[in-house]
């Protein structure tokens, strides 16, 4: 029975979406941001909209910039990409659309340290991403006055991925901009050098303890489209799944649990060929729901 | 294993520290400049209307663009680019109701703008993003930032004209022009410097003027 | 149980119908225009230079 190796389709995957939705040449070239109406729609990953060579803009910082107004309003319009990224992928999205991922994902593979999934207190570090949703994302974008007016506190202090995709890209090619930056891009180049040392050795730490877009695509995880199906009918209990999981997952929390990025490892995994993607995910088997009964 | 360990500390900290300098003086990009294109009905501008470079030769402007729009102001008068001939030096501050480093200079190029004659030296602000036929909303956010500011010099929303001859081309917000009192772009600067540092910039620029 | 387990698989169009409501909704209140300019004019500070 010949599987999918979704290992190495998902590398493949990710590079392709990274050059599409980043690929704008003529920014890298020059220095300069794309200007057209692909960018009034957001793509589900962390994508700086200062990226130049993105082409679309980034949930997260089209959800700033909406709190940052002067007169505070319901998001509707960044909550409509969230909820139908969220509802059709959860956090599939982490796992095949994010660049930031994708980059974090690279580092691992560097034959360095000894591998560690987690890190240690896991169990309490992975509420990090809430707080930072809380505090950065939603209570500092919508409060926090510097001066006239308010700033995306999450993609000014922390965002890996605007440092690496936006900020260095831009000073690169741009000589007046160099000079403007001081203290607060050293800071940022710190925590993503930071990250990227440390997701050598620990699976994706941002992801998994820092990033508030996985924690919102993480709550709608259990309910998405997509999702990896268990049969616990054919699973003789080998933990072959929890071993090759990235972030350490039984087969009974495999896609349900807000860690789960939908990788596919525990799929190429799982020698019974218990662990699938649903149907519509170009699979040959049937999927079922994890009490074993066949529905629809 | 340890050793790897120090050189990527070590490389770390290298790279941090060379980010580190602070700000530095600020410098003027040459322009070298396509000709103007007429306020066409493009809704994007040509990208190469402005072309920066960023290598720093000086004096490798084969073309001078010439700057020429046609505006209203925020208070509702019309403006062209025969304003340049007024003064020596006009100063095109691009800002943005969002943008906190354009709000933190207004204050500076407010007072600048009163200490220089006006035959010398004038200050024309450029807001990218409240348009002339904007909603009410932003246009009420930016006579109150200009007025919280207290940058009391003439301020135009965007129209079509500016898009399409200058602003189109801007990438990032605060970028700051130069032009001269026959509408050449002299050249311009990205980001939000203190008051001395513009204070050096314009008296340079006039001075070389003599 | 049973429920829970047939609700939860068609969840998913419950939020993806939310999500298409909230777009019609941003859209009206011209919420689209505001993060658009912010994606094609940077604040420096925003990505932190300067």
């Amino acid at each position: 029975m010949k599987k999918i190796r979704f290992t190495k389709v998902r590398l493949f995957f990710q590079i392709i979406y990274t050059i599409l939705t980043n690929g704008y040449i003529y920014g890298y070239l020059n220095g300069k941001i794309y200007k057209g109406t692909l960018k009034y729609a957001c793509v589900p990953g962390l994508n700086c909209y200062s990226c130049p060579g993105a082409v679309a803009s980034c949930p997260l910082g089209a959800l700033q910039s909406a709190l940052n107004e002067r007169n505070l309003q319901v998001p509707f319009a960044v909550l409509g990409f969230l909820f139908i990224f969220g509802s059709i992928f959860g956090r599939f999205v982490c796992g095949w659309l994010c660049p930031f991922g994708l980059l974090q994902d690279l580092f691992y593979k560097i034959p360095l340290f000894k591998k560690k999934k987690q890190l240690p207190f896991h169990k309490v570090l992975k509420y990090g991403k809430y707080i930072v949703l809380v505090a950065l994302v939603i209570v500092g974008s919508s409060f926090l006055f510097e001066g006239f007016a308010k700033v995306p506190a999450f993609c000014k202090y922390l965002c890996p991925s605007g440092t690496f995709f936006g900020a260095i890209p831009l000073l690169g090619t741009n000589a007046s901009l160099q000079a403007q930056a001081g203290g607060l891009f050293s800071w940022k180049l710190g925590v993503l050098i930071f990250l990227l040392l440390l997701s050598i050795k620990v699976y994706r730490p941002f992801c998994q303890y820092l990033c508030p877009l996985g924690a919102i695509y993480g709550w709608f995880n259990r309910f998405s489209l997509v999702q990896i199906h268990w049969d616990k009918d054919s699973c003789v209990s080998c933990g072959a799944c929890k071993k090759a999981c990235p972030v350490d997952l039984p087969p009974e929390k495999i896609s349900v649990s807000p860690e789960c990025i939908k990788c596919g490892k525990c799929v190429d995994a799982c020698a019974k060929g218990c662990l699938h993607f649903k149907k519509k995910r170009n699979m040959e088997e049937k999927s079922c729901n994890p009490s074993g009964r066949q529905t629809d | 294993m340890k050793s790897k360990l120090i050189v990527f500390l070590i490389i770390s900290m290298l790279l941090t520290g060379c980010a580190g300098q602070g700000n530095d003086e600020p410098k003027l990009e040459q322009m070298e400049g396509t000709e103007s294109s007429q306020g066409s009905t493009d809704s994007a501008p040509e990208q190469d209307n402005i072309r920066n470079d960023s290598t720093d030769n000086a004096a490798t402007d084969n073309q001078v663009y010439i700057l020429e729009f046609e505006a209203t102001t925020m208070e509702g008068e019309t403006m062209t680019s025969d304003v340049f001939a007024d003064s020596k030096l006009t100063m095109l501050n691009v800002w943005a109701t969002y943008c906190n480093p354009c709000l933190s200079e207004m204050p500076y190029l407010g007072e600048l703008s009163q200490e220089y004659d006006k035959a010398e030296f004038q200050i024309i602000g450029i807001i990218s993003d409240v348009a002339e036929n904007g909603d009410e909303y932003s246009i009420e956010l930016a006579k109150d930032l200009i007025e919280e500011t207290g940058a009391n010099y003439p301020h135009l929303p965007l129209n079509q004209s500016l898009y399409t001859n200058l602003v189109g081309a801007v990438t990032a917000v605060p970028t700051t022009f130069f032009v001269n009192a026959k509408g050449e772009l002299l050249g311009y600067i990205s980001g939000a410097y203190p008051k001395e540092s513009w204070e050096e910039i314009i008296n340079g620029l006039l001075s070389e003027m003599e | 149980m049973g429920f829970f387990q047939r609700w939860s698989k068609k969840a998913w169009t419950v939020g993806l119908g939310i999500g298409v409501i909230f777009l019609i909704i941003g859209a009206r209140m011209d919420q689209f225009e505001r993060f658009y300019r912010k994606a094609i004019m940077i604040c420096l500070e925003c990505i932190g230079i300067g």
